[in-house]
This record gives C-alpha cells, sequence and structure tokens, in this order.
C-alpha cells in the first residue's frame, strides 16, 4: 500500500510537471499521414496514438496540456482510491472478532459476582473482599518464592493435592520479586451444597533466576479457591498473612498438613480457602523498556461505572458514621484524602522516593510499585509528572463489610508525563503534550479505626503523629512502633485502577 | 449501527461458547476473520491488465486521444481494476481453491499458536476459524479433543459448519451450528465438577 502511494505521488509530480511543461513538439503522437492500421504507424514511430489525430494533417501540433479541471479529477480518482483503501482497512480490522466477552457479559458477569459475593456473606458474615484479596496475595507470593525450595510444603493446607506437587519436576530455579499487579474477581459459587468458590484473574509479574540467568515475566493467572460450605471466615489477623488457621502461628507445616506449633493437622479447606486449580492464561518474558511504553489513554471518556446501589451505600455509612448530611464526610475526604494521597503519591513516585509515601499505601500495593521504582532506578530514569492537576473526583462505590470500610472515587487529573534519564534525555512520553486521565482508587480503613478531632495531616503517623519520616519498608512507624499499613489508624490507599480496565 | 449490531453478535457468540463450555470439558474459541490473506497480487494483477487494456485501446482506437488521457486513462483503469478485484466474489473467483484453503489453515494454526489454545491441561481446546472471504470455516482441535470425538464426528461438525456460507446470513446459521455442536461434545466429553476455564477471556487474533 505504502509503495502504491508513493507510485502515485510519483505520478501526481510527473503530471504537475506535464501541466506546466509545454508539450512535446507532436505530442509524441505520430506525425504520420497514415490512415492505415494502427499496428503499422505504432511500429514505424514507436508513438502512443494514432489515426483520426494524424487525418487532421497537422504534423507539428502539439497536444493540449492537462487542464486544471482535469488535473483535479485525477487528483480525486487518486484521493478516493486512498480512502477507499483506507476505509478497507479500518473495516477489516473492525470485522475481526472472536468469541470473548463484550461490555455486556462483562457487566452481567461482574452483577454475578456481586450477588454471589452478598450471597457468600449471607453465609460468612465475617467474609471480607478486602482481607481475601490480602490472603491470596500472600499465598501467591509464597507460591512462587517457595516454589523449588523445601518452605513449599510449609503451603500444604493452602494447596489442592495436584498443586503440592506441582514444582516437584521443576529445574533449579528461583523465584523472586513477585509483584501483582491486578486482582479481579471472576466468578464465585455459593450454591454447590459442599463446598464455595471463588474464581481470580491475577496479573502479576516476577523475577525467575535460572543457572545466574535472570528474566522477568509478567504472567495472567486464573486461581479457583474452594472451601468447605458453611466456614466462617477467620479473624483478620488470620488472613492478611499465611498462618496456622487453628492457633494463628506463622505458616509452618509438615506435607501432611501437620502444624509445626500447635500439632494439628489441617485439612484444605476445611478452616480456610485454599487453592484448589490454577491455569496460567499468559506469559510474556519482559524488557526493562516496557516499563516505559506509553499507549494512548484509552478510558478518560469512558462512562463512570458506579455502584448499582450506590445511595444505599451512601445512607448505610452515614448510619454508621453518625452523620446526617453525606457532604459533612465527602468534603473533608476529598480534601484531606483523595485530593492530599493523590498528590502526595505521585510526587513520591515521580521523585523515585516511594518509601515517601509508604504510609498511604497498602502494602500490596506499595510492593507492586517498589519493583518499578527499583527498576527506573537501575536504569537511572525518572517518571516526571509535571503540572499535575486534579480534576473532579467522584464516589463510585462504597463497601462495608464487618471489618473494613472501602471508598472507591474515579480521580480525573492531567500532567505532562514522560520519562527521561539523569541527564534529561527523553526516553518516553512527552513533555510537551497534556496528558488527561483518570484513575479508579480504592481507600480502605479498618471498622472504628479512630478519628482524630484535629484535621487529618498526611505528613504524620497516624497513631501517634510524630513526623511520617520514619516508616519502614513494613509502614512499621519507627516511633511508636505501630504498623499503619493495614488501615487499623486510618485511610490508606488500597487498590488503584486504570479506567479502562475498572469493572465496577 | 454497524458496531451495534457486531456487538450484540459478539455477545451471543460468547453465549453460545460459554453453553458449550458449561456443558462440555472442551474449551471453544471462535475466531472470525474478514479474510486469511491480503492477495494483493491479485488485486495487482487486475489493476495492470485493465491499464494494459486501455493503454492498448488508447494506441489502437480510430479516435484520436490527448496527451493527459493517454498518461491518465491507463492509470485510472488501475485503479478501477484494482478496487474491483476488491469485491469479494471476484477476489475468490480469481484464486484457486487450494491457495485460498491453504490460506485459512495458515491463519487457523497461527490464531490456534498465538492464542495459546494448546496450552489446556487436557488438550481439550478447540479453535473454529471462520473467514468471510473465502468462505471457509477451519475447525482445529486439540490433541484431546480431536481424541475423545470419533473421526466421523468431527466430519459432520465440519460440514455443518462449512454450510454457514451455503445461505444467507452466516452469522445466524454459525450460531446455530454451534448450538447443535453443544449436545455431541457433551456427549463425548461431559463436564467435571468444578471445571475452571484454562484459556483466557481476550484472546490473541491480531497477526
Amino acid at each position: 500500500m505504502r509503495a502504491f502511494i508513493l507510485l502515485l505521488a510519483l505520478s501526481i509530480v510527473s503530471l504537475s510537471w506535464l501541466n506546466s511543461a509545454e508539450a512535446r513538439p507532436g505530442g509524441g503522437h505520430s506525425s504520420s499521414g497514415h490512415h492505415s492500421s494502427s499496428s503499422h504507424s505504432s511500429s514505424s514511430h514507436g508513438s502512443f496514438s494514432h489515426g483520426s489525430y494524424s487525418s487532421h494533417g497537422s504534423s507539428s501540433h502539439s497536444s493540449r496540456p492537462m487542464s486544471n479541471e482535469e488535473l483535479v479529477i485525477f487528483l480525486i480518482i487518486v484521493i478516493v482510491f486512498i480512502l477507499i483503501k483506507m476505509m478497507e482497512k479500518r473495516r477489516n480490522a473492525d470485522s475481526s472478532l472472536a468469541s470473548m466477552p463484550t461490555p455486556v457479559i462483562r457487566a452481567r458477569r461482574q452483577d454475578q459476582v456481586k450477588q454471589q459475593l452478598a450471597l457468600l456473606k449471607q453465609s460468612d458474615p465475617n467474609f471480607s473482599g478486602i482481607l481475601f484479596l490480602d490472603f491470596v496475595h500472600s499465598l501467591y507470593s509464597k507460591f512462587y518464592s517457595y516454589s523449588t525450595h523445601p518452605e513449599f510444603r510449609y503451603l500444604s493446607p493452602f494447596l489442592g493435592a495436584d498443586l503440592q506437587r506441582h514444582f516437584d519436576r521443576a529445574g533449579p530455579w528461583t523465584i523472586t520479586e513477585v509483584v501483582i499487579n491486578g486482582i479481579k474477581w471472576q466468578e464465585i459459587n455459593a450454591e454447590d451444597p459442599d463446598s464455595e468458590t471463588i474464581c481470580l484473574v491475577i496479573d502479576a509479574n516476577y523475577t525467575l533466576d535460572l543457572q545466574g540467568q535472570r528474566t522477568r515475566y509478567a504472567v495472567t493467572e486464573r486461581w479457583q479457591f474452594e472451601r468447605k460450605k458453611g466456614l466462617l471466615s477467620p479473624e483478620p489477623e488470620k488472613m492478611q498473612s499465611l498462618c496456622c488457621p487453628h492457633c494463628g502461628a506463622p505458616a509452618q507445616f509438615t506435607d501432611a498438613g501437620l502444624c509445626e506449633h500447635c500439632a494439628r493437622v489441617i485439612h484444605q479447606g476445611d478452616r480456610q480457602w485454599y487453592l484448589a486449580r490454577r491455569a496460567v492464561l499468559e506469559t510474556t518474558a519482559l524488557a526493562a523498556a516496557d516499563a516505559v511504553s506509553y499507549a494512548e489513554e484509552q478510558g478518560t471518556h469512558l462512562e463512570t461505572i458506579k455502584q448499582a446501589d450506590l445511595p444505599e451505600q451512601m445512607l448505610r455509612f452515614q448510619q454508621q458514621h453518625g452523620l446526617s448530611d453525606w457532604e459533612d464526610f465527602w468534603r473533608p475526604f476529598v480534601d484531606d484524602v483523595v485530593r492530599a494521597y493523590f498528590i502526595s503519591i505521585y510526587s513520591a513516585w515521580s521523585h523515585r522516593d516511594w518509601q515517601g509515601a509508604r504510609h498511604l499505601l497498602s502494602d500490596r500495593l506499595f510492593e507492586a510499585n517498589l519493583f518499578w521504582q527499583q527498576l527506573y532506578a537501575e536504569q537511572n530514569w525518572f517518571n516526571r509528572l509535571d503540572d499535575l492537576n486534579i480534576g473532579l473526583a467522584e464516589v463510585v462505590k462504597i463497601e462495608l463489610d464487618p471489618f473494613y470500610e472501602a471508598i472507591t472515587v474515579r480521580i480525573f487529573a492531567s500532567c505532562y508525563d514522560y520519562t527521561e534519564d539523569a541527564g534529561g534525555k527523553l526516553i518516553g512520553g512527552s513533555k510537551r503534550s497534556l496528558r488527561r486521565y483518570s484513575e479508579y482508587w480504592t481507600f480502605v480503613r479498618r471498622i472504628g479505626a479512630e478519628k482524630s478531632s484535629t484535621p487529618y495531616s498526611i505528613n504524620q503517623c497516624p497513631q501517634c503523629g510524630a513526623p511520617a519520616d520514619n516508616i519502614g519498608q513494613t509502614a512499621v512507624c519507627g516511633y511508636c512502633g505501630a504498623k499503619i499499613s493495614t488501615g487499623e489508624f486510618s485511610w490508606v490507599l488500597f487498590l488503584m485502577m486504570q479506567d479502562e480496565a475498572y469493572e465496577g | 449501527m454497524r458496531k451495534k449490531s457486531t456487538t450484540e453478535f459478539q455477545t451471543r457468540l460468547w453465549e453460545a461458547v460459554n453453553a458449550i463450555e458449561q456443558d462440555s470439558r472442551v474449551e471453544v474459541v471462535v475466531v472470525i476473520r474478514p479474510r486469511s490473506e491480503h492477495y494483493r497480487d491479485i488485486a495487482l494483477l487486475w489493476g495492470i491488465v485493465a491499464a494494459w487494456l486501455s493503454f492498448t485501446y488508447l494506441m489502437f482506437a480510430p479516435e484520436l486521444f490527448e496527451d493527459w488521457l493517454i498518461y491518465d486513462a491507463p492509470l485510472f483503469a488501475f485503479v478501477v481494476g484494482y478496487l474491483i478485484a476488491n469485491i469479494p466474489c471476484l477476489t475468490r473467483l480469481s484464486i484457486p481453491q487450494a491457495r485460498l484453503r491453504r490460506n485459512v489453515e495458515i491463519i487457523a494454526r497461527a490464531l490456534f499458536q498465538k492464542g495459546g489454545i494448546q496450552h489446556t491441561r487436557a488438550k481439550t481446546g478447540v479453535l473454529i476459524y471462520c473467514s468471510w472471504l473465502e468462505k471457509m470455516v477451519y475447525i482445529l482441535p486439540d490433541r484431546g479433543a480431536e481424541m475423545a470425538l470419533p473421526a466421523e464426528e468431527w466430519q459432520t461438525l465440519r460440514a455443518g459448519l462449512q454450510s454457514v456460507f451455503s445461505g444467507g446470513k452466516p452469522r445466524e446459521r454459525l450460531l446455530e451450528q454451534l448450538h447443535q455442536a453443544r449436545p455431541l461434545f457433551n456427549r463425548y466429553l461431559p463436564p467435571v465438577a468444578r471445571d475452571m476455564n484454562e484459556l483466557p477471556d481476550n484472546v490473541e487474533i491480531d497477526l
């Protein structure tokens, strides 16, 4: 196609020249006065045209140059041709399709997940989506980091029989830097009389060290968890880390599932969820350059996805906090939490000081992005977000469970987003093109978290009020020793999702 | 409007595939593409022949033609010939059946590999690939699925799916055929409890 356009462009240039140049003497026509057969004339003179022209007898005739109208007609033909080809290309792209879930299907699936989740919560009032995701995160990290090590047996109560032997034949490799980027609820089945299952899709990446060679992989996996019907979820402390569901000691089990601490045998699904099945859907080896690939914003103009019963949940939230008006909560929340966190977190990101935002982030979110920060540091790159402006922030979802309250907000913002190296050389993005985008941020807080009467300050430890300059990587305040990333004392950012990926 | 109807069809297609998967262990992926090759050589050939014919006419016709027309007419004829060659039935008629079949098979096998359909544990992935221009359906079962159904059943299935192009409304007929295939897969690959979909929802179909 490109070659053809080039050829046409060349033709147009030639025509323009033809248009401006005088016609060649004879106009390339035959000057023959023959009325004989064309073939004869053609062979005699090697000219273009014949016949009636020569009957005029003007052997010195110059043909009329191409008029402007004719040139326009020619150009129109060319443009129409190019347009038709472009439309055809676009139509071809549009008409390629596969049996994939459409937005209608995805919305329907989300509704089903919500209904099933409600059913699950009816039978298990202790169930908390936030705690469950923490549990999944812990298991996923350990599943890979222990994979080929003897410690893998510690996971025996949390893995199905097949999965306990999953890495038996694996090579002598080690997996490190396990980072979960996103977890999506795909299916919950609480209708089976004997068991309950939860199916999730996990986007993650990890580094595989094989014979001294390190490769970073991005993976998408589907994990299906199962447990016996009618169980009550353990308390938060037993969900936030892998531990014995009976005594709460850190998970150290024999192959048979015997807790080395309390000597109880823990069978899969008896007291806690276990991974029954898993499928790797996609695996891609990553390069450092993948960290700075800039794609066009896809979802900024998409309609905001709001929880179906949002007004009811807002009312419930108000009642739970004794508020007469939603605005009494919402305005300070937007100013002191949403905007303040947004600016602080992106400032820490931009200055490659991720630790500076440690007290504002959940463990999972901190770890997930810490890896990318370290990658930027290794390459000596900076992801700049100049002129960061926050626009509208609107509440889209409120979730309340026995342990946590979660508020999801869609935040619209704009900035000049680019990556440069230490010398100021542009690696990706643009310093001149303003990037407008939106993201869905989920903030969580433990139910009953102490609410200070003084204005909230993000520069202080929410527990002791000391400056937030001595927070360790595990989010423990260096002054008071409190772990502040669990939402126990204040809001923490639990989840950041791109608008095009958010499904409600 | 067109986009809306395509989305509606895709929704129904997903439902049909989902119904098969609920009822059996097979994992079906249906991919529809407008064509399996660009066939630019055919269009170029049509364009060149048209240009040559027009040039021949200008050369030997008894009428007098002006310079610009001698220059323009073959180009114009080329464009017309090139565009006409893109009319699906003409393209199809211009290409030997063996080449059409080969191209459809190549793309089907490429989609099977790129879509990762071979990554089911029991090898029960099945790709149903429809190529609109060639009017061909290619079914590519993985080893497990292929062995689970007798060859005659596969032949019947293939014939049924190929028939979607024999009348009008091929999309509707494709959905019908998928519904008809449901009991067949159920008979030979019955579902197991808590079976999990092992293929990604969004199959990579860009080649």
